[in-house]
């Protein structure tokens, strides 16, 4: 995809033809270029050598390798050709099925009072602190944290300025786009969460997970 | 020996309700049933000892009764807190354990407790000293001062969130209690946090995201549903 480069706004939508504009100057220009290099060699082996070729030009690949951030990233890019700046995006774990109505309500409502919505609860248990997890010396009050879920309500314009300001300061490897905000220095604004808002990760989670969509269903 | 030690002092003003949550019935059953009827289940514990909330002795007597929980052996007054609860129970304990007994200090408000999460501190306690059921924490976190924004600044990784059954070797624990009076120390929610406060190190075991604590409304539903897909597991075989 990014071998066409910024659209020059001279067309609504690219075909295969199209050559957008790469700004050389930028530490991303590399890999847009070489992708036209890649193809323009192509073409030249083939020219010389009489080799048969195809090119594919994938759009967006998903799979294992790809971390969180970028799909979110990329995500936020492909939204910014849709949406306006002003719009609300709601960014949400697959695997949290039992979000209620309130907690969505409440993230977007934070998100229009405060900028932002980010579903947090407060732990109920009482809180160690450990270097090994097998002992502990040190307590920390339940309420000087808080556990961190999704939704996070975001409006789109910010999101795209956090990301790419993230880049620009070389802010790698930040799966949660909550942290992201954090590390270019701004505080994260809270809204409701609960403990039925389970992320699905272990077999045990799924039992949770069965019971409480049953009762949700007045099956029990 | 091996002594249960159950916490039934609170009056339940979370839930909002007119009785004790631990007395609340769900599936024509009281909660403290429940988390008495896991420890009459498990063959290395010997006794139990509860400290109950004033003016529910006697229905905590008929009810366990009623259930067989025959390791029932003492009941004695609840405090005015959670420490105070806890030592009631521990100097009761003075003419019957000796010293590398061990305790098991439980709330009874934790129904869901299993067999593993019980085997598990009692063999850290004859060990270590001392087995606290903690998990990890599986989410982000972030540090707040406010609780309306909140920062990085803690890793989860460096946390456990401590539950309870946790036990500990009786003459150890009985000092601790004494220790935390003699320093002034009176409103330590748990057994743990007094110990941190002296100074002691205390050592983790098995605990389960599915041992919840039932503070609130939504809890005491987290249970039912946790409960009934047990029960149909179990008559699915």
């Amino acid at each position: 995809m990014e071998i066409y480069g910024e659209n020059r706004n001279d067309v609504d939508k690219f075909d295969e033809e199209y050559l957008g504009y790469i700004n050389c100057n930028t530490t991303r220009a590399g890999y847009c270029e070489s992708k036209r290099l890649g193809e323009a060699l192509c073409n030249a082996f083939a020219a010389q050598k009489g080799q048969d070729f195809i090119i594919g030009r994938f759009s967006r690949v998903y799979g294992p390798t790809m971390s969180p951030e970028d799909s979110s990233r990329l995500a936020v890019d492909r939204l910014m050709k849709e949406c306006s700046p002003e719009d609300i995006i709601i960014i949400h774990d697959a695997i949290r099925p039992m979000v209620s109505d309130t907690i969505i309500s409440d993230s977007i409502h934070t998100c229009k009072k405060k900028g932002m919505g980010v579903a947090a609860v407060t732990s109920m248990d009482n809180v160690m602190m450990t270097d090994d997890g097998v002992t502990g010396r040190i307590s920390i009050s339940r309420y000087a944290f808080r556990r961190i879920q999704t939704p996070q309500t975001y409006f789109l314009g910010a999101l795209k300025k956090a990301h790419e300001e993230a880049l620009e300061k070389g802010i790698e490897h930040e799966n949660d786009t909550n942290n992201i905000i954090s590390r270019l220095g701004r505080n994260v604004y809270f809204s409701k969460g609960s403990d039925k808002n389970l992320k699905i990760n272990t077999v045990e989670d799924v039992a949770m997970f069965k019971a409480l969509y049953a009762m949700k269903n007045g099956d029990i | 020996m091996n002594i249960a030690l159950i916490l039934a002092g609170g009056s339940g003003s979370r839930t909002e309700q007119s009785i004790p949550k631990q007395f609340i019935s769900i599936y024509e059953k009281p909660i403290i049933i429940y988390t008495l009827e896991a420890f009459q289940s498990h063959p290395q514990v010997d006794y139990m000892i509860v400290s109950c909330i004033d003016g529910w002795h006697d229905v905590l007597k008929g009810y366990a009764s009623a259930a067989g929980i025959t390791k029932l052996r003492w009941i004695v007054g609840g405090g005015e807190n959670g420490q105070a609860s806890a030592r009631n129970a521990l100097l009761t304990l003075e003419d019957t354990c000796k010293e590398e007994d061990i305790v098991i200090i439980h709330d009874a408000v934790r129904p869901m407790i299993s067999q593993e999460i019980i085997t598990d501190c009692i063999a850290k306690a004859k060990q270590y000293g001392s087995g606290l059921s903690a998990i990890r924490c599986q989410e982000t976190i972030m540090r707040t001062e406010d609780g309306e924004a909140g920062h990085i600044g803690i890793d989860r990784n460096d946390i456990m969130r401590v539950q309870t059954p946790q036990a500990y070797q009786y003459g150890r624990v009985l000092w601790a209690h004494k220790e935390a009076l003699k320093r002034g120390i009176t409103n330590a929610v748990y057994t743990n946090t007094l110990m941190m406060a002296l100074g002691e190190e205390l050592h983790f075991s098995c605990g389960s995201n599915k041992n919840i604590k039932i503070t609130t409304l939504e809890d005491i539903d987290i249970f039912k549903a946790l409960y009934a897909t047990k029960r149909d597991a179990w008559l699915k075989g």
